[in-house]
């Protein structure tokens, strides 16, 4: 099937739009779900959780190039991390010349167990320093092309070779849908698990329901508000069945409070559940600090230790299962290597990424290290070495199994980089 | 054979609907009522029918002659909105009582005003000029922006522009108030050109935003001026500049700023980028060439003077032809649910939890491009199902669930007079719903479920209308020609 797929048609779905396509289901909708995942008890590829940093994150506060010296400190006098071992604000040593941020000290022991990754010097290589256009260019996957209205995520589904027709295929947690998910596969947008019910006047319900899906097949114009109706539908059925009220992490996990915290207990949830989850996409969102963006206090601390936590808990929680996860986080461009008047930072350029999961080839700081030295920057800022397209090439071939990957990644050229194990290799 | 879903659900007797205009005997009143209020009202069609169009059109481009008093009653409770700023500041936690009075005034203006084109303009800006007020200590000056914006929301785009740079929360959101020669700020002169004015394909380099930057420096924020602006010439970056293919000379102070205002005021590109968003606002998500490059037209011929423009916007034949191709965003679907239904909700917290369960709160949206206005955006799986549950708690919660409808008034009997049979019924609420009654091929899926499936001319008992009458008024908030406006 996916060799059927013209280039055309996966980048332009639909109408012109963007618009959520129709998923291809033939089946009744009554017909239960929760089986389709069982076709693989040695899964074809990972589950993906795809995290948005929001905001531009500032990669040199989160893996801080301490090695750097002068050309660190002297840009930052005051937002620079103390190199490792000196003090209360100091790096978390990761290989002599990167320090990790302490915020997330709880993520060294995950390092140091080789499934996490972090990638520097790396990102979107449009110049671009708007956060509306990087986050497109970025999520929709092909940078500087503004015509596309399917994301790299929405691409990856179409192209997959294999059919999975749960309509949790695609989950985006909260309210507003991530571009990166845009495409002919309709995801589904979840808040809360245990919110996601029906509710009107009890002695109705079964005849509200029926009208309701009723007026959707004879009033929803084009089918696009049909479609989500029906997907409504099914996830009541499928998360009522799924639902606990309790529910109890793995390993004695402990979650950060906070959407982001509840989102990732969530996605956790939906993969224990064997409901054929195949990406799930979150946000974290904040990290646009221009100003008093602080060291170890300080805005940019809260986010880090949130997103640290979180993803200490996640890998905690699914700790038997992370051979077959693959966590990746990104933000639409890093920032300035010099901070600014307000002890903050403006928009910059190159930034790091995140990769955790079992299948991951972590423990290291990958980086074709440019360094911070004036000329080597571009235009003051962190110079990028590494397209973020190369990751998630590797990532989609490696734990996605999904080698199409120029149709996915138009007019990019990957090579291979060394950051994913294959599965055999695990 | 194939098996679409959509044959198995739907009985084959039901007419399927191709169009929204399919639903009314006079679809265009309809149609131009949902997009210049909140939602078509019975007594706003007696009044289109009596009037007509342009005239109706005009009383609402000129909100000054249309008697609002009644509105008054409504606010009377929130006395911030009365109070002098400084005063506000002065409050205890005034930052969230600020936050929760103008969502709370937004919510029953845009209910309850007779100035209904006054409000979509003045919710427009607000999403244009966006600054979010849930995590912020600028709110008494956000409150004011947004008076000043409903004030000028109708007149020249280049003094709300201008209002909008000098106010102290949009200096404090953008961060310019620590913008100055030393240290250059670049996060209001991109925001000014990118989402304000120009637009990013507008034809500004980074070099103009450097520009601008410098232009705006030392415009900052002040404890003791009276509105909190302040012009600090010592953090003014003097030098020339050059904007946009225009010289700023040497030696000036707040000069610089204003000219800018003025060069990006008057660009082509702004022209276009404003009217086109007019346009996805009232008429749809890809609005024709030809009704943009009209409107552009007027606001050269005008200098950018919005009631003229939206004049234009509302006779024009793209207009007309656009019925149904808006999707409610969740705002709309929640102001549009308590104008058909005539629910009000007096304690906030149960405001404030169905907003968020909808996806929408006011003043919450904190990245500047402010809300988005596609339906790709707003029509979600999540989305979805809280506007079911919404329509049952607005309806049948208020009215029969003690529980539920905590927090919320109702008395839907009082909206639909007495009707002898189920179609009368269907036709009473219908016209409460949508502000006319449905043609009986559309009311057939709701004379369905109100007569069990008896059809129309099963009376109307006091049983009856106990037992259906808030999940009829739900079920038509929660169906699909009710998303789409």
């Amino acid at each position: 099937m996916a060799n059927k797929i013209s280039r055309r048609s996966i980048l332009k779905t639909g109408a012109a739009l963007g618009v959520i396509g129709a998923s291809q289901s033939l089946l009744p909708g009554w017909m239960p779900r929760v089986a389709f995942s069982a076709q693989a008890q040695t899964p074809q590829h990972d589950t993906l959780v795809c995290i948005f940093l929001r905001g531009g994150m500032d990669g040199l506060s989160m893996v801080a190039p301490f090695g750097e010296g002068a050309a660190y400190y002297d840009a930052r006098p005051t937002l620079a991390l103390s190199e490792p071992g000196s003090g209360s604000d100091a790096a978390i040593n990761l290989d002599g010349f990167f320090g990790l941020h302490p915020s997330l000290s709880p993520l060294k022991e995950v390092y140091d167990e080789n499934d996490l990754l972090l990638v520097h010097a790396t990102g979107l290589v449009d110049p671009t320093r708007s956060h509306f256009d990087a986050m497109r260019f970025m999520e929709y996957g092909i940078p500087g092309d503004k015509t596309v209205n399917t994301g790299w995520l929405g691409r990856h589904l179409q192209t997959a070779a294999w059919q999975n027709q749960s309509p949790f295929r695609a989950v985006g947690m909260g309210t507003m849908l991530a571009d990166s998910l845009r495409g002919p596969v309709s995801p589904l947008s979840l808040q809360s698990i245990a919110d996601f019910h029906f509710r009107g006047r009890a002695d109705q319900l079964h005849r509200l329901r029926q009208s309701l899906s009723q007026l959707y097949a004879v009033q929803a114009p084009a089918d696009m508000l049909g479609e989500q109706a029906g997907l409504v539908f099914e996830t009541i059925d499928t998360l009522k069945q799924i639902q606990s009220a309790q529910y109890q992490p793995g390993g004695g996990a402990t979650y950060p409070d906070g959407e982001f915290g509840m989102g990732l207990q969530q996605i956790a949830q939906l993969i224990k559940a064997d409901v054929g989850l195949e990406v799930a996409c979150l946000d974290l969102g904040g990290w646009d600090t221009h100003e008093n963006q602080g060291t170890i206090g300080g805005a940019f601390a809260d986010l880090a230790g949130m997103l640290g936590r979180g993803l200490h808990a996640f890998y905690t929680d699914l700790h038997e299962q992370m051979g077959n996860i693959t966590v990746v986080a990104m933000s639409e461009f890093g920032r300035r290597v010099s901070e600014n008047g307000s002890h903050g930072t403006d928009h910059g350029h190159g930034n790091v990424m995140f990769a955790m999961g079992g299948g991951v080839n972590g423990g290291q700081v990958f980086a074709q290290w440019p360094t911070l030295s004036p000329t080597a920057l571009d235009d003051g800022d962190l110079a990028i070495t590494t397209d973020y397209r190369a990751v998630l090439a590797e990532l989609l071939s490696n734990r996605l199994n999904n080698p199409a990957v120029t149709d996915i990644f138009p007019g990019f050229e990957p090579s291979p980089l060394g950051l994913f194990h294959s599965p055999e290799r695990v | 054979m194939k098996i679409s879903r959509r044959n198995l659900l739907a009985p084959r007797r039901w007419f399927v609907m191709a169009s929204p205009a399919d639903a009314f005997a006079e679809p265009q009143s309809i149609h131009f009522l949902n997009r210049i209020s909140f939602g078509a009202r019975p007594e706003d069609v007696a009044r289109l029918n009596t009037i007509g169009t342009e005239a109706y059109l005009d009383e609402q481009l000129s909100p000054d002659t249309i008697d609002d008093s009644a509105l008054d009653e409504h606010l009377k409770d929130l006395a911030i909105l009365k109070m002098d700023r400084r005063a506000v500041y002065a409050l205890p936690n005034n930052e969230w009582r600020i936050f929760q009075t103008m969502a709370t005034a937004f919510m029953r203006r845009a209910v309850f005003s007779k100035r209904q084109l006054l409000e979509r303009l003045t919710e427009f800006w607000t999403d244009h000029f966006n600054i979010n007020a849930d995590d912020s200590d600028y709110n008494a000056d956000l409150l004011r922006l947004h008076n000043t914006i409903r004030r000028h929301a109708l007149g020249k785009f280049r003094t709300l522009l201008q209002e909008t740079a000098k106010n102290r929360a949009m200096l404090i959101y953008l961060d310019n108030f620590v913008n100055e020669k030393d240290h250059p700020n670049e996060n209001y002169a991109r925001e000014l050109m990118e989402l304000h004015t120009l637009g990013v394909d507008g034809g500004y380099t980074e070099q103009d935003v450097k520009a601008v930057a410098r232009a705006f420096t030392g415009w900052t924020i002040h404890d003791e001026t009276p509105d909190g602006f302040y012009f600090d010439a010592d953090m003014h970056d003097t030098a020339p500049k050059s904007v946009l293919g225009h010289t700023l000379p040497a030696g000036r102070g707040i000069e610089d700023g204003l000219h800018v205002l003025d060069i990006v005021a008057h660009h082509p590109a702004t022209a276009r980028f404003i009217c086109r968003k007019l346009a996805v606002r009232f008429v749809s998500d890809n609005p024709p060439d030809s009704l943009v490059d009209a409107m552009v037209a007027v606001w050269q011929q005008t200098d950018g003077e919005i009631k003229s423009i939206l004049r234009h916007l509302f006779l024009s034949a793209e207009f007309g032809a656009a019925m149904g191709q808006k999707f409610r965003r969740p705002l709309d679907f929640a102001v549009g649910a308590m104008r058909a239904s005539g629910t009000t909700v007096y304690v906030q917290w149960i405001m404030e939890e169905m907003l968020q369960s909808l996806g929408q709160m006011p003043f919450s949206w904190h990245p500047p491009d402010g809300y988005p206005d596609v339906s790709s955006a707003w029509a979600t799986t999540d989305g979805l199902l809280a506007r079911w549950n919404t329509a049952m708690r607005l309806t049948h919660g208020a009215q029969s669930d003690p529980e539920w409808g905590y927090g919320l008034h109702t008395d839907l009997f009082a909206r639909i007079g007495t009707p002898a049979t189920v179609s009368a019924l269907v036709e009473a609420v219908g016209e409460q719903v949508f502000g006319a009654p449905l043609l009986p091929s559309a009311a057939e899926p709701f004379i369905d479920f109100a007569s069990d499936g008896q059809g129309g001319n099963r009376t109307v008992t006091p049983h009856l209308l106990a037992q259906k009458l808030g999940s009829l008024f739900g079920l038509m908030l929660a169906s699909p020609l009710f998303q789409w406006r």
